[in-house]
C-alpha cells in the first residue's frame, strides 16, 4: 500500500515510516498538513496517516483540504494523535478522518488498522 | 546501532531544540508577550515531547508532559487568559521537564515532582468550582448533521469522479433491494467479507455470551470518512456476529441520490461476551455515539454493566433530529436539481452505471460551494504568506559534524596547495604563460578564500545553544540567593564557529554565576539603595572586528574595591602600601585565589573564580575585562576569536625555521639594531619599550632552531597576564591566515607551540604560544628539534 505519513516530530515520522515499512508499505512522509497536502499530490497515497497538532497546518485542517479534493475524497485518513477528547474526535469526524488512533501507537495494531483499509 | 536507537538518540536531540523552544516562547509570554503563536509554539513543543516520549517508553517524561500539555491547553483554547497565566510556573516546569529528559537520557532515575504536578492540575480551575464537563459525551446530535451538508457541498467538482463511488456497487445491490425493506444481508453485496460470513453461520446457540443488538444509524456522510459499513464491521470480532441486516428504507427516491452519502442503517446480531462498554469503544471514532445503539436482547451478563448503555444515553432523541435533516438534505438536492434543468432519465437500475458518472456533474451545487470556499482561500491568503516566510526559516538539512570537519580541513588542504601555486608560480620567469597562469591563481586564491568562508560558516553556530541555558541558570540561582534577577538576553543569533561555541558555556556561567552572587543585591537591599528590587542581568552578544564580544553587564552594587585590595594586600599579591588606581584595582577580580564574598555560599566561592574564567578565556586567544562603577554595576567582557580552526598570523623566519606567531599577540614590531639591550646581572636581557623595562627572549635559543640565527627585528608580544615580552627573530615573512593543525592530535606536546600549520611551500610551522614559550625559557628546556623536523 502507498501510504502518506504525516507528522511534525521527525523522529515519531520515521519510527511510524520504519513501522509501515517493515510491514511492505510503500511510505512518502510529510512534515506538516501543508507538506502533506503537496506529497499527497505527488504520491497519490492510498491511506494517510496524520499527526493532529502541527505547525502550518494541523491535521483537522489537512483533512478538510484533502478531503475538498478530488482525489482525496476516496482515500482513508487516519488521524494518529494523543489527544483522544470526545470533542476533537468529533471535529475529526466532521472533517472527514476515517479513524483515530492514540499516541503512542503500538505498531502491530497500527498496522491491523490500516490493513482493514487494504483491498 | 540499531534503527530505534539511533532514533531515540535523534529523539533526545529533538527535545534540546523543542525546550529551547518551549523555554524561549514562555519566557517571551512572562514578559508579557500575548501572541497566539507562543502560546500554539509552547503547546506544539511539549506535545511533540509528549509524543516522542510515549514512542519511546519513556512514562515519567510522558506523564509530566500529559499534565503540562493539558494546562498550556487552557490558555490555547483560551479557558484561561494568556495574562492570567503562571508562566513562572510553566517555566520551571519546563525546567523539569529538561531534567525528565536528560534522566531519560542517561537511564537514570528520574525525580518526581509532585508539587509541580499539582500546581499544574489547578491551572484552570477556578478556586472551588466542579470538575470540568468531561463526563457528558452524548452530545446533543442536533447541530453536528445540521452543519454536515455544508462541508459535503465541495466534496463534488464537475469534471472528478463521484465520491463514495467504492461503494456505488453496494449501492446498486441496495437499490434492487429497496422493495425489501429490512433485507437480509446475505443480499446486499457483502459475501466477500468476513462480518458477512460470519453472519451466514446462523445463530450460534452454544456459544457463551448473550445476545446484543446493534443498531447502526451511520450519518449520511459515513463514505465521505472514507468509511465503508464493512471497516465497521470489522471492528468487531468476526466469531461473534450472528446476523447483519441492512435497513433500506431511508434511501431515498433515486433520482434525488447523491451517491456519495449513505443512506443505509445496519442491524447487526450478535453473541458476545464483550461488555457494552467494549463495544462501544471499539467503535469509538468510526461512529459517532449517536450512530448507533446498543440493547441487550438475553443471555448472562458478560460482565457488570447494567444492560442501560450510559454512554449512549441519547440515540433515541438523537435518531429524530437525524432524519429529518437527512430529509432536507434531500430536498436541498432536488432544488438544486431542478434548478439545474430536467433531471436524467436514471430510473432503472441497469442504467445507472454508464449515467452514473453524467449525473455526478449536475449535482454539482456549485452556487453552495463558491461562498465558503471564496471566503477560505481569502482568509488563508495573508496566512499563507506568513506561513511561506516560516517556511523559508525552517528549511535546514541535520549533518554530521564529522563530515563537516572532513570537510573543513580539505579545504584547509586546498588552502595550502593554492599557497604552494602561488609560490610556484612566483619563481616562474615571466611569460605570457606565467602571467596567464598567475591571472588564474589569483581567482584561484578568492575563490578558496571565499569556500573557506563558506565552510566556516556552516560550522557557525549562533551563540544561542550556550544562551539559552542560561535563563534556567539565573531563576535557579536567584531562588537559591533569595534575590529577583531578570535575565536580558540580546544577539542570540549571533554566530561563531562550533569550536567556540563549545568553550563559552563555561566562562559564561561563571560570569553570570559572579553577577548573581556578587553583583546584584537583595531586593531589600536594593529598595534601600533606591533600586527596583528587580535587578537586571545583560547578556550581549556582537561580533566586533572580526571577534565575538560577549558582555554580562548587571545593575547590582559594583565591585567593592576596598575589600578587593585589603584581600590582594593580605594574600600578598599587592604590596602592603602599594597605590593602584581604582581600575586596577577592579582587575584584581582575575587573580588567583580571591573570593570576596562574605558568605561562602553554594553558588560561588568554590575556589573556582574569574582567574579560572581567565586562563580559559585566554587559552582560547581571548581576552577578559571589567569594568566597574560602585553602586551601579559590573560588566564584564569577553571577546574572543570566531574560530580556532583558522588564526591569523605573522609568519616569521629565525635561522632556518619558520614560526607562526598569532597576530593577536603581537603588539608591535621594531628593529633590533635600533634598540638598546641591557644585561641584567643572572644573564637576562632586557629592552626598553615605552618607558617599561621588557625582557627580551631569542626565539631561536629558546625553540632550539637549527642554524645561527642572525636576528634583526623584535616582536614585542603580549602575554596573557597583560605583560610585554620581546622576542628577537631574524625575519618577518608575512602575514596569512593559517589553518591550525592540532600537535596533540598528530604529533605529540611541544613546549613554546600551541599548534602547528603548514605553509605554502608544504612545510611544517610551529605556531608559537607565548606564554608556553616563556615558560619553556625559565626552565630552558629544548623540544626535539631534529625530530620535529622529520615529522613534518
Amino acid at each position: 500500500m502507498r501510504i502518506l505519513a504525516i507528522d511534525d516530530t521527525k523522529t515519531l515520522l520515521s519510527l511510524l515510516s520504519l513501522t509501515l515499512r517493515n510491514a511492505g508499505h510503500e511510505v512518502a512522509e510529510a512534515e506538516n498538513g501543508e507538506d502533506g497536502l503537496a506529497k499527497f499530490d505527488q504520491f497519490k497515497p492510498d491511506l494517510v496517516i496524520t499527526d493532529l497538532n502541527m505547525p502550518l497546518m494541523d491535521g483537522i485542517e489537512f483533512t478538510r483540504a484533502c478531503r475538498a479534493r478530488p482525489a482525496g475524497q476516496n482515500t482513508p485518513i487516519i488521524v494518529l494523535t494523543t489527544e483522544n477528547g470526545a470533542e476533537i474526535k468529533a471535529e475529526g469526524r466532521r472533517a472527514g478522518a476515517s479513524a483515530w488512533m492514540v499516541k503512542p501507537f503500538e505498531p502491530n495494531t497500527l498496522l491491523g488498522l490500516v490493513a482493514r483499509y487494504q483491498n | 546501532m540499531d534503527p530505534l536507537a539511533e532514533l531515540k538518540q535523534t529523539f533526545f536531540q529533538e527535545c534540546e531544540e523543542l525546550l529551547g523552544a518551549l523555554e524561549q516562547r514562555l519566557q517571551a509570554l512572562d514578559e508579557g508577550s500575548t501572541d497566539p503563536e507562543d502560546v500554539n509554539a509552547a503547546f506544539r513543543a511539549i506535545h511533540s515531547i509528549k509524543g516522542g516520549a510515549g514512542a519511546f517508553g519513556c512514562t515519567e517524561l510522558v506523564a509530566f508532559a500529559h499534565v503540562f500539555e493539558a494546562s498550556l491547553d487552557h490558555l490555547r483554547s483560551g479557558r484561561v487568559a494568556v495574562e492570567d497565566a503562571p508562566f513562572a510556573l510553566f517555566l520551571r516546569c519546563s525546567d523539569a521537564v529538561a531534567d525528565l529528559v536528560s534522566a531519560a537520557r542517561n537511564d537514570e532515575p528520574a525525580r518526581p515532582r509532585p508539587d509541580l504536578l499539582e500546581a499544574l492540575e489547578q491551572v484552570g480551575k477556578p478556586a472551588g468550582a466542579a470538575a470540568p464537563p468531561a463526563a457528558a459525551p452524548a452530545k446533543p446530535a442536533a447541530p453536528v448533521p445540521v452543519a454536515a451538508p455544508a462541508p459535503a457541498a465541495p466534496a463534488v467538482s464537475a469534471d472528478d469522479a463521484p465520491p463514495g463511488i467504492a461503494a456505488l456497487g453496494n449501492l446498486l445491490a441496495m437499490v434492487e433491494a429497496k422493495t425489501g425493506v429490512g433485507a437480509p444481508a446475505a443480499d446486499t453485496g457483502w459475501d466477500d467479507e468476513p462480518a458477512a460470513k460470519a453472519a451466514s453461520k446462523g445463530p450460534a446457540s452454544g456459544k457463551p455470551g448473550r445476545d446484543v443488538v446493534l443498531k447502526i444509524s451511520p450519518e449520511n456522510d459515513l463514505f465521505r470518512r472514507v468509511i465503508e459499513p464493512r471497516v465497521v464491521f470489522a471492528s468487531l470480532p468476526a466469531d461473534d456476529i450472528v446476523s447483519i441486516a441492512c435497513d433500506l428504507s431511508h434511501v431515498p427516491p433515486l433520482e434525488t441520490i447523491d451517491v456519495s452519502d449513505c443512506w443505509m442503517r445496519f442491524v447487526v446480531t450478535m453473541r458476545t461476551e464483550l461488555s457494552i462498554e467494549e463495544i462501544y469503544s471499539r467503535f469509538d471514532f468510526t461512529l459517532a455515539a449517536e450512530e448507533f445503539e446498543i440493547e441487550v436482547l438475553a443471555g448472562e451478563p458478560a460482565n457488570d454493566d447494567a444492560p442501560v448503555s450510559p454512554p449512549v444515553a441519547a440515540p433515541v432523541a438523537a435518531a429524530a433530529p437525524t432524519s429529518e435533516v437527512s430529509g432536507s438534505v434531500a430536498a436541498d438536492l432536488s432544488a438544486i436539481l431542478a434548478k439545474l434543468g430536467p433531471a436524467p432519465a436514471a430510473t432503472s437500475a441497469p442504467d445507472i452505471q454508464p449515467v452514473a458518472p453524467a449525473v455526478m456533474p449536475i449535482a454539482a451545487p456549485a452556487p453552495v460551494v463558491e461562498a465558503p470556499a471564496a471566503a477560505r482561500a481569502a482568509a488563508r491568503a495573508p496566512a499563507n504568506d506568513a506561513a511561506a516566510a516560516r517556511q523559508r526559516q525552517a528549511v535546514s538539512v541535520r549533518v554530521d559534524l564529522d563530515r563537516i570537519d572532513k570537510l573543513m580541513n580539505l579545504v584547509g588542504e586546498i588552502v595550502i596547495t593554492q599557497s604552494m601555486l602561488v609560490e610556484c608560480v612566483r619563481s616562474l620567469p615571466y611569460d605570457v604563460h606565467a602571467a596567464k597562469t598567475a591571472e588564474g591563481i589569483l581567482t584561484l586564491s578568492r575563490q578558496t578564500r571565499e569556500l573557506q568562508d563558506h565552510v566556516m560558516a556552516v560550522r557557525a553556530q549562533p551563540v544561542k545553544a550556550v544562551f539559552q541555558r542560561m535563563p534556567r541558570l539565573v531563576r535557579e540561582l536567584a531562588q537559591t540567593l533569595g534575590k529577583e534577577v531578570r535575565l536580558v538576553l540580546e544577539g542570540e543569533n549571533t554566530e561563531v564557529d562550533k569550536t567556540i561555541i563549545e568553550e563559552l558555556a563555561d566562562p559564561l556561567t561563571h560570569m553570570i554565576r559572579n553577577s548573581m552572587d556578587h553583583g546584584v543585591e537583595t531586593p531589600d537591599e536594593r529598595i534601600a539603595a533606591g533600586k527596583p528590587p528587580e535587578g537586571v542581568i545583560k547578556l550581549v552578544a556582537e561580533h566586533r572586528a572580526g571577534r565575538i564580544v560577549i558582555s554580562v553587564t548587571d545593575d547590582g552594587r559594583g565591585i567593592g574595591r576596598d575589600r578587593l585590595l585589603a584581600k590582594a594586600k593580605s594574600r600578598g599579591l599587592v604590596g602592603a602600601d602599594e597605590k593602584l588606581a581604582p581600575e586596577e584595582i577592579d582587575q584584581l577580580i582575575f587573580a588567583a585565589g580571591l573570593s570576596t564574598a562574605e558568605v561562602i555560599s553554594d553558588v560561588s566561592g568554590r575556589g573556582v573564580g574569574m582567574d579560572v574564567v581567565r586562563r580559559n578565556v585566554e587559552s582560547l586567544g581571548g581576552r577578559i575585562s571589567v569594568d566597574s562603577e560602585p553602586g551601579r554595576g559590573c560588566k564584564f567582557t569577553l571577546a574572543l576569536p570566531l574560530t580556532l580552526a583558522v588564526l591569523e598570523g605573522m609568519v616569521i623566519r629565525c635561522a632556518e625555521d619558520r614560526y607562526v606567531i598569532p597576530i593577536a599577540s603581537v603588539i608591535e614590531t621594531q628593529h633590533l639594531a635600533s634598540t638598546p639591550i641591557e644585561h641584567l646581572t643572572f644573564g637576562q636581557e632586557v629592552l626598553r619599550w615605552r618607558g617599561e623595562i621588557t625582557p627580551l627572549y631569542r626565539l631561536g635559543s629558546v625553540m632550539g632552531s637549527s642554524g645561527t640565527p642572525n636576528e634583526n627585528i623584535i616582536i614585542i608580544a603580549e602575554t596573557e597576564r597583560g605583560d610585554n615580552v620581546g622576542i628577537a627573530v631574524d625575519e618577518i615573512v608575512g602575514q596569512q591566515q593559517v589553518v591550525v593543525k592540532s600537535l596533540e592530535g598528530n604529533y605529540g606536546t611541544v613546549n613554546g607551540a600551541s599548534a602547528a600549520t603548514i605553509l605554502g611551500d608544504g612545510l611544517v610551522a610551529l605556531i608559537l604560544d607565548v606564554d608556553s614559550m616563556l615558560r619553556l625559557a625559565a626552565t630552558s628546556e629544548r623540544p626535539p628539534a631534529t625530530e620535529l623536523k622529520l615529522a613534518g
